[in-house]
């Protein structure tokens, strides 16, 4: 069956209307999964049999004439370190190989009640800990626009699934980029929510800070579709915030983009940032106004991240002891060898060195200059952002400083690895809300612009991405 | 900031990580070039800037207390179920506290 290029919203109506069986549209995806995925690598578990039976229930609904949920017929990968229940999930984790989720996300309950059908979990960076989705213990996610590039990561497999037209949505998560990174290089939309709208049960913690569950789509709209349908108060995340989202059409023209000084720096590809400026120049003739905003502690931000994002992950991860779930090592005679040779054994290099560079954060002695210094700074990023938007209505730049890479290029140098994140970190500290969205190409490679938005500045960040996107498409 | 051998395998200890010695060699030069980068750190202004630990302001949260919604569906069973080492209703794992006078 050929994969029509339909909306969300264009889907529901083909089902409502009987052109089309949700059961057929399953079938078509895990076709196309089954004939790109051996070279991609995108997806970790495949849920045939859930799909298709929640399909079925979504035909029989249409041949009563039942009213159709929203995202009705819209395919949709979750990434591995979000629970379906009955579904393996490992984090893309030798720890977890073996472990079947018990319950599962508020989001995905969410995304299913919408209509939503969740064909497979995809492929991550270990634990979230990555920016390439090379970290994974299964393999790298390749990138479906040049199969020896990145696909991005942490939330690699998503955004492959995506751009290589197997789903119509995903499920991603965010901790400092990992949403918005691989949405860049792949070249689809990808969104990092306020922190607090969308729910947090049954996300694999990472950083609880800075953690978000957001979607991957191929359009703004579609991305916007999935968002309303997961975000909002869940008694199971005290740390979630009431959020109704209303969708508000937003016009260029008087629009204040805000511009950061900082981001033009050398560490900039200008392949990259000529994509970005021509989009700018673009949003500019359309009647934004382009104004240059200062974030004066940026050179700061990508380390005080690091401190933070380290020290919480050690905490977090300090749960995976062999002993509740999980893979174990029965090695050692005494509690304490089994702990050590479990984490040894079965964490990749990128973990062992984050928990350990976390732990020293926070030891005693070490605390003050690196913890507590990191969220201090993260103050001073608060009160930057918060300038800037005295001045800006939204603040736009290249998401990634780089094109996606060649696999193996910075796998070797973690400092390296975690200077792609430069754009991406500030966002998470704060806990705004942005997305990544096509700009372009440099070398016939995807680059993304980056959005930004006051907290809670949902309907005013997609309202953007739809008048850009518009204004992309009718060139 | 060189990071010593010694304080790398001390920091193993403390996150129950048991490394071979290359993984320690390389460890010890991987965070002693990261901690170096991130020492940029210092230069910032932040006298006049308390901690924020987290993004959103933290609001107590409350319920009554009573028995709801189960997270898991399956309850007791099911999380048990995935015991590694079960004997009856319990977990068996090795011995945490040792006799006085063992190691």
């Amino acid at each position: 069956m050929e994969r029509s290029s339909n909306s969300i919203q264009e889907t529901r109506a083909a089902v409502a209307s009987r052109k089309v069986r949700t059961e057929d549209l399953v079938a078509a995806a895990l076709e196309r999964i089954r004939a790109q995925d051996g070279e991609i690598g995108a997806f970790v578990t495949l849920t045939e049999e859930r799909a298709l039976k929640r399909a079925r229930a979504l035909d029989e609904a249409a041949a009563h004439g039942k009213e159709l949920p929203p995202l009705t017929g819209a395919i949709c990968s979750v990434k591995d370190a979000i629970l379906v229940e009955g579904a393996r999930c490992t984090a893309s984790s030798r720890m977890l190989e073996n472990y079947v989720a018990p319950y599962q996300a508020t989001a995905v309950d969410r995304l299913e009640a919408a209509g939503g059908i969740v064909i497979g979990k995809t492929n991550m960076d270990e634990f979230g800990m990555g920016t390439s989705t090379e970290n994974s213990a299964f393999g790298p996610t390749r990138n479906p626009r040049d199969p020896s590039r990145v696909a991005g990561g942490s939330s690699g497999g998503a955004a492959a699934s995506v751009a290589a037209d197997m789903c119509d949505a995903a499920l991603g998560a965010d901790t400092g980029g990992s949403i918005r990174l691989p949405a860049s290089f792949c070249g689809v939309v990808g969104v990092k929510p306020t922190y607090g709208s969308v729910s947090r049960s049954g996300l694999i913690a990472l950083a609880s800070s800075l953690d978000q569950i957001g979607p991957l789509a191929r359009n703004i709209a579609d991305a916007e579709a999935v968002f309303a349908a997961i975000c909002g108060r869940d008694s199971f995340d005290s740390t979630s915030t009431e959020y109704e989202h209303r969708s508000k059409d937003v016009s260029l023209r008087g629009l204040r983009v805000g511009i950061p000084e900082e981001y033009a720096g050398e560490g900039l590809d200008p392949a990259v940032g000529r994509v970005v400026q021509s989009m700018l120049e673009r949003m500019k003739d359309a009647g934004a106004t382009l104004v240059s905003v200062s974030l004066p502690n940026t050179a700061f931000g990508l380390a005080a991240y690091y401190m933070i994002n380290t020290s919480e992950v050690s905490s977090n991860l300090a749960r995976y002891d062999g002993i509740r779930y999980g893979a174990s090592s029965r090695e050692g005679e005494s509690i304490r060898e089994r702990y050590e040779r479990t984490r040894g054994e079965l964490f990749g290099p990128e973990v062992k060195r984050r928990v350990m560079l976390g732990a020293y954060a926070l030891s005693a002695g070490y605390a003050d200059e690196h913890y507590r210094r990191a969220q201090r700074i993260r103050t001073l990023l608060k009160e930057d952002f918060e300038k800037a938007f005295a001045s800006a209505d939204i603040i736009a730049g290249p998401v990634s400083p780089v094109l996606p890479f060649l696999l193996g290029e910075k796998i070797d140098d973690p400092l390296a690895m975690y200077l792609v994140d430069t754009y991406t970190v500030p966002v998470n500290l704060v806990g705004l809300p942005a997305l990544s969205m096509p700009a372009g190409q440099a070398e016939t490679l995807p680059v993304g612009l980056h959005l930004i938005a006051p907290p809670m500045g949902e309907p005013l960040l997609f309202g953007t991405g739809r008048a850009v996107e518009s204004l992309r498409d009718t060139a | 900031m060189r990071m010593e051998t010694g304080q790398i395998q001390h920091i193993a200890r403390l996150v129950r990580l048991s490394l071979t010695e290359q993984e320690i060699d390389r460890f010890r030069d991987d965070l002693s070039r990261i901690l170096e980068s991130f020492s940029v750190m210092r230069r910032a202004d932040i006298a006049e800037a308390l901690p924020l630990t987290h993004p959103a302001s933290l609001v107590n949260v409350f319920r009554s207390d009573e028995p709801g919604a189960l997270l898991c569906a399956g309850g007791e069973q099911k999380l048990r179920a995935m015991f590694p080492d079960q004997e009856n209703r319990f977990l068996r794992v090795q011995t945490i506290l040792q006799r006085y006078g063992e190691e």
